[in-house]
């Protein structure tokens, strides 16, 4: 009974199924795109960004940061043109583009040098949104990694504890879930002035544990009443065993869950961030770029089109594949 | 002279940076005049004299202004923004600028610029004016001028007594110490005589060739004693009842979050004007898209982005209809290190100064639309260095392998590479519009200086930059600081470069290896004769430019680029024509508009227009 339990809640590619032939990845992915078919463009989507956040140094073509000029083939000197200042030369009917040595190749529209297209400060988008990635994927990844390492090990301890140490931290928990998570941000954002990226990240993963602690302790409850446990606690086992031995395995699916659907919202909340302007000031990231390329959307719309578009495709992307993962680890939609 | 408190202002004005370039700069640059530097002498109905005018020099260089297509039409309300911040309705101790512009719609001063970008002076409550020497000023006021109602008295010369006793005693009615923003200034006068009513003589307790040049300022306003006496102790709250004034517009609404309203003076002393019955100014629009939005509506008369490449399309959109104004930009960009930490060598900071590439950034941020400033900006047409004679010196030429190669030199004989990391702030009011600086300012030194210690980070003027000023703590920055509000640049220079210069926060003067410029700045503050205050000026601009203005670095200036629909007949130095832009004053100007702005209903453009009524 015990090891039934046990097993079911397991991933179903390491379970096994009654002594038959363990069946491969391969099989199981094909099953599964088949079976969970947005859930498997999730997937795609997911591999893909990653993919790009890995290998971004070489695939990028430029700096991010690099500005393109031409050179005007018609500059006049300020000699030839009689020592004028650019003020009098502009109000001769001049423009600027015919005044100035170099221009800068703003708001340049997708061609074969920039794929799609230049930015204000005439900086290659694609260069922006392929290095935006790494650090979108970044901060998903790593405050997700931050909530649910903390939820685990808080979570599992109020839970198994239970009494005064339950009671303490669930209030905890509560009043932190009461305050709105993009106020606390902003307010943590604040006060650090213009905090480290590490501590964005931090921040982030900080506001995410309590949905986590919630979960793991929901399942410790369930799980400390079951046979083994109590079969554990009758030969002698510590407290610290039968925490890492028999119940931490047992958590892990749902944690797995948690993990992969909160990447997309710590993506989206780094995102407002930056677009608040609240953002790491020296990187570039995707929300940042939406919010520079708002003011001119009708007039130049590709920075806030692809830096929003990579937004939504790589959020989209995470909460199909957490959902469809979701749904292969709980028993009870694994039917469906 | 009083030392500059004009960039003591001008700092203060940074609390209000972002908001003021926005809107406000392209709006208030498009105020305005002519050429000719002031003198010693004028009246109302004679041209001041111009012996010595630097303005006089730089005739040449001048755009040539063109007439209006047609004469001034009476009559319409104007819809165009007034940057609405307002911290006061004092004006002796407000410090932000928009109570002091708006003041030059609703009050007068002794003395006016006829032309802001060079400085003839002209008479304005002074019907003439008299300098009988460098410490000695007689001011022969106008008769039959009225305050506006409820006061409705004539103005005397016991007001102009009360607007400078205030100020220089820096005390309320009751006897408390007041805030007085200008009371250094009004201190060096030290005898005011009132022979009759109509007749003021001030002597100073130095001569000071900048005298009339700061009454001309646009924060030298004469507000009603009645009025502001009884609204003296309550001055943070808004109400149109505490500006009582003389001038050509009566303030309708002044309130917290509304529209500022201006109907015109029907009694105003200038008979001719304004033009204008009134003028509405919508509350700032926090949304550059409605903005743009309003004004495509014709629900405001003139617009301004921060991007010029916006306005560069809606005129193109427009063409026919709109025509387009350019202005140089009162906001000058700087460059401060701080020689009291991380640039105590002077090598470092000229190192810097050949690192950054003026060029490159004013093709980054405003696309091309600026000029180069040195230590005097170019706005300040009668005393700057000419473009061509700057191009000369470090740090302007555009010989950029050239410049990069002397900065790494400079770098490594300075110590550079032991500083460390350097970090070079950029407060939030800039980052607002231009938010990705903190990337590219870095950048743009790590590659000349061949090395990767820069960086940037957000820094707030409130809080971190001018707390710290006068402790000698604020850190290195990057923004736009001090704001150009008068076309003499003596009282900055003593400001910055004399010893007991208020705004000397680098100490130069005093630190080994710096030349004695107080003695140099002292001569020229003295000078009345303008030919020779220019060339002093240029003596001394030389020496600062030599050593990279010793980490106070003038960068550029940039220019603002506004739409006006045709109907809207603006404020300029020179209208536009035959597919030429008009020309804005750099300089604030705003106390020209009742002259210079009127609404053409006749203007095809002016169908469609929402009615617009007070």
């Amino acid at each position: 009974m015990a090891q039934s339990d046990a097993v079911s809640i397991l991933p179903e590619s390491v379970s096994i199924e009654g002594g038959g032939r363990r069946k491969g990845f391969l099989t199981h992915a094909v099953r599964f795109a088949r079976k969970r078919k947005l859930g498997a463009f999730g997937v795609l989507v997911v591999l893909f960004v990653l993919a790009i956040a890995i290998v971004s140094p070489l695939i990028q073509r430029y700096d991010d940061n690099r500005q393109f000029q031409s050179r005007n083939p018609n500059f006049q000197t300020s000699t030839s043109s009689g020592g004028a200042s650019i003020l009098e030369q502009l109000q001769q009917g001049k423009s600027e583009k015919e005044i100035a040595e170099f221009n800068i190749d703003r708001f340049e529209a997708p061609s074969g040098r920039h794929w799609l297209g230049t930015d204000q400060f005439g900086r290659d988008i694609y260069a922006r949104v392929i290095v935006g990635a790494r650090l979108a994927v970044l901060i998903g990844v790593g405050a997700s990694a931050i909530a649910v390492v903390a939820g685990l090990f808080i979570g599992v301890i109020s839970g198994y504890f239970g009494g005064a140490v339950d009671l303490l931290v669930q209030r905890f928990v509560d009043g932190l879930q009461a305050f709105p998570a993009l106020v606390l941000l902003l307010l943590i954002v604040q006060v650090m002035e213009e905090p480290p990226l590490w501590l964005t990240i931090a921040g982030l993963g900080f506001l995410g544990w309590a949905t986590s602690v919630r979960i793991v302790r929901s399942a410790v409850l369930s799980i400390a009443q079951q046979p083994y446990i109590e079969a554990a606690k009758s030969f002698g086992a510590s407290s610290l065993r039968i925490m890492m031995q028999h119940i931490v395995p047992n958590v892990v699916a749902p944690l797995i869950i948690v993990f992969s659907i909160s990447i997309g919202v710590y993506i989206l909340a780094e995102a407002s961030l930056s677009f608040l302007g609240f953002g790491p000031a020296d990187k570039t990231t995707w929300g940042k770029m939406v919010n520079a390329g708002r003011n001119a959307v009708d007039l130049h719309p590709w920075e806030a089109l692809f830096s929003g578009l990579a937004i939504t495709v790589t959020v989209l992307g995470f909460n199909l594949a957490g959902d469809a993962i979701r749904d292969e680890l709980d028993p009870r939609l694994r039917g469906r | 002279m009083s030392q500059g408190f004009r960039r003591a202002i001008g700092r203060r004005q940074l609390l209000h940076g972002g908001l003021a370039l926005a809107g406000a700069a392209a709006f208030a640059a498009a105020c305005g005049g002519d050429d000719n530097k002031s003198t010693t002498s004028g009246n109302a109905t004679t041209a001041p004299s111009t012996s010595g005018s630097p303005a006089a020099a730089q005739a040449t260089t001048a755009p040539a202004a063109s007439p209006a297509a047609a004469a001034p039409v009476k009559g319409g309300v104007l819809r165009a923004q007034i940057p609405n911040v307002f911290d006061s309705t004092d004006v002796h101790r407000a410090l932000g600028d928009p109570t002091l512009w708006t003041s030059n719609y609703v009050y007068n001063k002794l003395v006016m610029y006829k032309n802001p970008d060079t400085g003839e002076i002209e008479p304005d409550l002074a019907e003439k004016f008299e300098a009988v020497d460098a410490g000695t000023y007689v001011f022969n006021l106008r008769k039959g001028v009225k305050w506006h109602p409820p006061v409705s008295r004539e103005f005397t010369a016991e007001d102009v007594k009360w607007h400078i006793e205030r100020q220089a005693g820096g005390k309320l009615k009751d006897g408390s110490e007041g805030a007085f923003t200008r009371s250094a200034f009004y201190k060096s006068v030290t005898k005011i005589e009132t022979p009759d009513n109509h007749t003021v003589r001030l002597t100073l307790n130095a001569p000071n060739g900048t005298f009339l040049d700061r009454l001309a300022a646009y924060f030298s306003t004469l507000p009603n004693r009645e009025t502001t006496e009884k609204f003296e102790t309550d001055h943070r709250t808004l109400t149109e009842q505490a500006l009582v004034g003389t001038g050509p517009f009566i303030l309708q609404q002044l309130r917290a979050g509304q529209e500022v309203k201006l109907k015109k003076n029907p009694e105003y002393f200038k008979k001719d004007e304004p033009n204008l019955d009134g003028w509405l100014a919508p509350l700032l629009f926090e949304d550059p898209n409605a903005y743009r939005a309003a004004f495509q509506q014709k629900q405001v008369d003139g617009y301004g982005s921060p991007d010029p490449s916006q306005t560069k399309a809606i005129l193109d959109a427009n063409k026919g209809a709109m025509y387009e104004v350019l202005t140089g930009t009162a906001n000058t960009v700087y460059l401060h290190l701080n020689r009291n930490k991380q640039f105590k060598d002077i090598r470092l900071i000229k190192a810097l100064n050949l690192a950054f590439d003026r060029d490159q950034m004013i093709q980054t941020f405003h696309q091309g639309l600026g000029q180069k400033s040195g230590a005097v900006t170019w706005l300040q047409e009668g005393f700057a260095i000419p473009p061509a004679d700057l191009e000369k010196l470090a740090g302007y030429t555009k010989d950029r392998e050239a410049a990069k190669k002397e900065a790494r030199a400079l770098w490594e004989a300075g110590g550079g590479p032991a500083l460390g990391e350097v970090d070079i702030k950029v407060p939030d009011t800039w980052l607002a519009n231009w938010p990705d600086t903190t990337q590219i300012l870095p950048k743009m030194f790590n590659e000349a200086l061949g090395v990767s210690q820069f960086k940037s980070t957000k820094s707030s003027y409130n809080e971190e930059i001018i707390p710290n000023l006068a402790n000698g703590n604020f850190p290195n920055w990057f923004a736009w600081t001090s704001q150009v509000n008068s076309p003499d640049p003596r009282n900055d220079l003593r400001n910055v470069y004399h010893t007991k210069g208020s705004l000397n926060f680098n100490k130069v003067g005093s630190l080994p290896g710096d030349p004695n410029l107080d003695a140099q700045i002292d001569a020229v503050m003295n000078l009345t004769d303008l030919k020779q205050a220019v060339a002093k000026v240029r003596e001394i601009q030389n020496i600062i430019m030599d050593n990279a203005q010793f980490g106070n670095i003038v960068l550029y200036n940039y220019i603002g680029r506004s739409a006006n629909w045709n109907y809207y007949k603006a404020n300029l130095k020179s209208q536009a024509s035959g597919g030429r832009p008009g020309a804005g004053y750099n300089i604030f100007a705003g106390h020209l508009t009742a002259r210079n702005t009127w609404i053409d209903t006749k203007d095809p453009s002016y169908q469609g227009r929402p009615p617009a009524g007070l």
